[in-house]
């Protein structure tokens, strides 16, 4: 009975086993070569990556400034320093295999073996490098957390197309890869290091690139900017990184300021990589693609010169914490030169980060030039003045009576030469207000114009006509000032336009705050008679503006010109005595602009949580959190300020003024323009004239010839002009048909 | 009764031990060459070594005392079996730590000093005896509610081995169930109608909460073997890619023994046990995957033929018992290897590392050895005979 059910039964098996036959056949017959090569694939080592050289930066000359060096990294693998769990029993599973004096051991004995190691390997890097552990750690954690985040990211979109899995098992590629821990070792550390680690499959001595700052990089050290490991954000948000070799790695070092960060996608090169097996047989290779060259505007040996005129300017006087300088090639507007005073080098950077972030009186680490925003004062009433004529509120002819003071009685609308027991300037006309800087011409203009559409003119004047757009070079440091616009009065200051806005901000005081850059590229456009903006790396593929300043006539421009010829040669002028030049015909302004001290110390009070609270006295918030061993995000409750710089001088409110010079040369066929500021220098004709004509000095003697004498000009221009510059500017000047009649 | 078939009978169990020895064999080379490296001692397969000694003895053992007489045994064996299993899961709540140990989250071993004993190995083995026992004489089963019981026998064992949790095993002891339902003369459409109920049932247990979310990833896995995607390849079918690929590259006749680059850089998870079957594809080509499925096949058929001549109710049953057994098990496990069945953690018969499923194993070979071996002459009646008038 039922013995057919056994033949039945023996049915299944044979027929599944034709299937299995079947599967198997296709498996290793069919398709064997193909998986052959997969088995290749899959014997392949961790990629050993080449670091490329990231690309030089040059001056415009093609001076090196800053370059990249071949160096040497201590690199961590990411199992080893995540104390992945799985990682670690299979290290300690290779070890209880290979090792006699481990063999026979227990898998928990030969994991503790395995973590006490990786104990002994930090141990080990901390006394070769003298890097203290806790920074060690820092560098871990910060590639872990960077690594973690990618895996949490990569989770969550396979979860959304409906994998159900723990996060820990998502496996990226950033788990195979080395770290590096320990940058740029000296052959010492190298040495030491090679001793004690060599047996270790973790830890791998790998070539990497060091930067390097020419002698010449000194001056540009903010500009030049700096490396620093890349952030998780900008991982994720790199436009290339789904290319393998060119994305960034956590861990990675990409520009974080200045033309490090402004020529990142030109700098940053390309990695090569190195393919080995298991076996030790290399199988692919692909060479880096080193980073492209920057070459800047700037000329590095002007930088130079500028940057000592103004270092011996700002030592003159002790109140004095910093100055700027930029100048501008009128034509081409490429930045000649931006100078921020004090300066730092790279070594210093490097070794006392923390004495010049707490400098908090001279500011090493900001860069004035594009980062600091100062009252501009005098140096933007040609701007106000050009306002006046396209609202026609300005006659030229027109004579404003000057007594020292705007309204009577009052004791705050005075001219300068109130302040100074100077009597007024008596009449005075469009292109005299300009001349002799006079504050009540200035009142008047400003209140007729009134606020709005004064600083409506600034926006287009400073920003340029058609654009929102806030920074016109690109650096990240790069701040647009305060244009106090409209907008900006209701939704910042949160106010309403008093009466006085239009008087204060048409001398530019008041909340108007711009910086030296914006100052330079002012008067550029003056001379020039469009906007354009300032351009600081001569091989960037940018696009370039070229526009027109709505309303602005050539006789206004021509008026306004002609004024600042005036305030420097022709007697009476305020920067005569202190800007002018014999061989050069230099237009310029003078500004002392009114500020406030600055805070340099103040007390800290920090919340611990739990009602409990601690203060330190410092001058900078990261100095009072070290002092007190808080971490990072600890909360500010209370700040008060503890001191100010500059101090009062003379039991008065208002500390010394900001020194402005602005300007540019020649008359004629501008080429250069010029702004500088001196911090509290006081009077912007006896402080920042003589320094502008310095650097008109030096840009005259500058063998790339700027700017020339004037016996030149007059010998191959304008032989037959009379003397009398100011008749015939007007005819010769040929920017002049620019403008709009 | 005694005709040519039944002379042949005693000769039977040698090519069942033969096949079994031979894939045993094949194991020890395969583990050998998975640990093999300059002067390293090859742990596993020494250990390995050690349980075939043991398996073996149990075979012998098997032999003298003679199937009947386990037969006998079958209930308290059975009873000693659930009595461990319902330890083991208590072993969760309560901390039994020294003698019940918590390995990757599952409670199957039960350790007593160097002994290791994973019971739902054996578990199967008294199954199989404990069920043959039941179904020997009786002819109830022949109606639905007579299903009943051999249903309740195998669902117990079954919850008990889930809640170890050992998926694999509990599923084994299905098939087990419905080939010895089959054999012993159940009527086909009552297990026709349990399979397809069981059939529908399936979705329901997919998305019951019965079912752990690994579990399922791996059943999406099989169905989505897109070897282009490293996601797959990285994270939901990292297993099956890395058999696949291992037992591809051996192509026909195999990369040579202990030559496979596979496992000199322990490419391999669990090379030595669930995966074995990829080792050998590795190392000996299709080939080599021939010989493991013709010494199955050599068992199988064997085993069917004993159980055909046999005239004892209880043999024959055990004999398809342990058949369908060791069958289901190497189906799964070769068919999970090659991409043909979602992953569970299934040892290959004979030839995977690991002491109680070998010995288990070899007391499975030592029954239907027993079975074979001549005695005297059988006085029963024919098996299975029953009145059909009923």
């Amino acid at each position: 009975m039922f013995e057919r059910r056994l033949k039945v039964v023996l049915t299944i098996p044979v027929i599944c086993g034709i299937i299995l036959i079947a599967r198997l056949f296709q498996l290793q017959v069919v398709f064997g070569t193909s998986y052959q090569q997969k088995a290749d694939e899959a014997l392949l080592a961790p990629r050993h990556f080449l670091p490329p050289l990231r690309g030089r930066i040059l001056d415009r000359y093609g001076r090196l400034l800053v370059s990249d060096e071949p160096a040497l990294d201590v690199t961590v693998f990411y199992g080893a320093l995540s104390m992945n769990e799985s990682y670690l029993q299979r290290l300690a599973k290779r070890l209880g295999r290979q090792d006699p004096r481990w063999r026979g051991a227990s898998p928990s004995e030969l994991e503790a073996e395995i973590e006490d190691r990786i104990r002994r390997m930090w141990l080990t890097l901390e006394q070769a490098s003298d890097t203290p552990l806790y920074s060690l750690r820092q560098r871990r954690d910060g590639i872990c957390d960077a690594v973690e985040r990618i895996r949490r990211s990569v989770w969550k979109k396979r979860q959304r197309d409906g994998y159900e899995e723990p996060l820990e098992s998502v496996r990226l590629r950033d788990d195979t890869w080395f770290y590096s821990v320990l940058r740029d070792i000296t052959p010492e550390v190298r040495t030491r290091i090679e001793l004690e680690l060599s047996g270790l499959p973790f830890v791998r001595i790998e070539p990497s690139v060091r930067r390097v700052w020419s002698a010449d990089a000194r001056p540009l050290c903010h500009l030049l900017g700096n490396l620093g490991e890349v952030s998780a954000r900008r991982i994720d948000g790199d436009p290339r990184k789904d290319d393998p070799l060119a994305c960034y790695r956590s861990g990675d070092r990409a520009g974080v300021s200045g033309v490090e960060y402004l020529g990142e996608m030109m700098l940053r090169g390309k990695r090569g990589y190195e393919e080995k097996n298991l076996d030790g047989h290399r199988k692919e290779f692909q060479p880096p693609i080193d980073g492209l060259d920057v070459q800047l505007t700037i000329d590095a040996s002007l930088q130079r010169r500028i940057a000592e005129i103004l270092e011996s300017a700002v030592a003159e006087d002790s109140h004095r914490t910093g100055a700027s300088c930029v100048v501008l090639d009128i034509e081409t507007q490429d930045v000649l030169a931006l100078v921020s005073v004090p300066s730092f080098s790279h070594e210093q950077f490097k070794k006392e980060y923390r004495v010049l972030r707490d400098d908090a009186k001279r500011r090493p680490l900001l860069f004035r030039a594009v980062a600091e925003e100062y009252q501009p004062g005098s140096i933007v009433k040609p701007i106000s003045l050009l306002a006046g004529f396209k609202h026609q509120l300005v006659d030229p002819k027109a004579q404003v009576y000057c007594d020292g003071s705007f309204i009577p009685e009052s004791t705050f609308w005075h001219c300068w030469t109130h302040w100074k027991g100077l009597p007024g300037h008596g009449y005075v006309a469009a292109e005299d207000s300009i001349m002799h800087s006079c504050n009540i011409y200035f009142y008047g203009l400003g209140q007729r114009l009134n606020a709005q559409r004064l600083t409506d003119f600034y926006a287009d004047f400073i920003y340029g006509p058609d654009s929102r757009r806030r920074s016109t070079t690109g650096l990240i440091e790069e701040r647009a000032g305060i244009i106090p616009t409209y907008d900006w009065i209701t939704k910042k200051a949160k106010r309403k336009y008093r009466r006085a806005d239009g008087r204060n901000y048409a001398i530019g005081q008041g909340e108007m705050q711009i910086t030296p850059l914006q100052a330079a590229n002012i008067y550029a456009t003056l001379a020039r008679g469009t906007y354009r903006d300032p351009k600081i790396i001569a091989n960037h593929p940018r696009q370039e503006r070229d526009e027109r300043i709505q309303g602005v006539s050539a006789e206004a421009v021509r008026i306004a010109r002609r004024g600042l010829y005036r305030c420097v040669n022709e007697m009476g002028g305020t920067a005569y005595k202190h800007a002018r030049l014999d061989h050069l015909t230099i237009c310029g302004k003078t500004g002392s602009a009114q500020c406030v001290a600055r805070v340099v110390e103040m007390k800290y009070t920090f919340d611990l949580g739990d009602g409990e609270t601690e203060y330190a006295i410092a001058p900078t918030i990261e100095n009072a959190r070290e002092m007190l061993n808080l971490p990072r995000n600890t909360k500010c409750i209370r700040r008060e300020v503890m001191k100010r710089w500059p101090p009062n001088r003379t039991e008065e409110k208002t500390p010394q003024t900001h020194a402005w010079f602005a300007g540019f040369a020649p008359y004629r066929h501008p080429r250069i323009a010029i702004a500088v500021v001196i911090e509290h220098g006081g009077s912007g004709g006896q402080t920042a004239g003589p320094v502008g004509r310095t650097i008109f000095g030096a840009l005259l003697e500058s063998p790339h010839a700027y700017l020339r004498p004037i016996s030149y000009v007059q010998d191959n221009l304008i032989k037959s002009s009379s003397v009398d510059e100011t008749a015939n500017a007007a005819s010769l000047d040929p920017l002049a048909t620019n403008l709009q009649p | 009764m005694i005709g040519p078939r039944t002379r042949l009978l005693p000769v039977l169990g040698w090519p069942v031990l033969i096949a079994a020895l031979t894939l045993t064999a094949l194991g020890l080379l395969g583990a050998y060459a998975g640990e093999a490296g300059p002067d390293v001692r090859p742990v596993k397969a020494t250990k390995q070594l050690v349980h075939l000694g043991i398996g073996l003895t149990g075979l012998l053992v098997v032999q003298i005392v003679g199937y009947r007489e386990l037969g006998r045994w079958a209930y308290p064996l059975f009873g000693l079996i659930l009595v461990l299993l319902v330890l083991l899961v208590v072993a969760r709540k309560i901390n039994l730590a020294p003698i019940i140990p918590e390995r990757r989250n599952t409670f199957r071993w039960i350790v007593l000093g160097p002994i290791n004993i994973q019971v739902s190995e054996y578990a199967k083995i008294v199954y199989i005896l404990a069920l043959a026992q039941y179904l020997r004489f009786r002819t109830n089963y022949r109606t639905i509610r007579g299903l009943l019981m051999p249903f309740a026998l195998t669902l117990l064992p079954m919850g008990l081995i889930l809640k170890e949790p050992d998926l694999g095993t509990s599923i084994l002891l299905l098939p087990t169930l419905f080939v010895m339902l089959f054999v012993a003369g159940a009527k086909i459409k009552h297990l026709v109608l349990i399979l397809l109920l069981g059939l529908l049932a399936a979705p329901a247990f997919y998305y019951s909460p019965l079912m752990n979310p690994y579990q399922k990833e791996r059943i999406k896995a099989l169905f989505r073997q897109d070897e282009s995607d490293v996601g797959w390849r990285q994270n939901a079918g990292y297993h099956l890619y890395r058999s696949k690929v291992a037992l591809g590259s051996g192509g026909f006749s195999g990369q040579g023994f202990t030559q496979g680059a596979f496992f000199r850089h322990d490419l391999l998870p669990e090379e030595h046990n669930d995966f074995i079957f990829a080792v050998i594809g590795h190392q000996w080509g299709f080939v080599g995957c021939m010989v493991v499925l013709l010494c199955y096949l050599v068992i199988i058929a064997s085993g069917l033929t004993i159980a055909s001549i046999t005239t004892d109710p209880l043999g024959r049953l055990l004999a398809v018992g342990v058949c369908a057994i060791l069958c289901a098990q190497a189906l799964i496990n070769t068919g999970m290897t090659i991409g043909l069945m979602p992953i569970t953690g299934m040892s290959l018969p004979f030839v995977s590392m690991g002491g109680s499923g070998l010995i288990a194993c070899y007391l499975g070979v030592g029954i239907l050895i027993s079975v074979a071996r001549p005695r005297p002459i059988d006085i029963a009646r024919k098996p299975f005979e029953y009145d059909r008038s009923e």
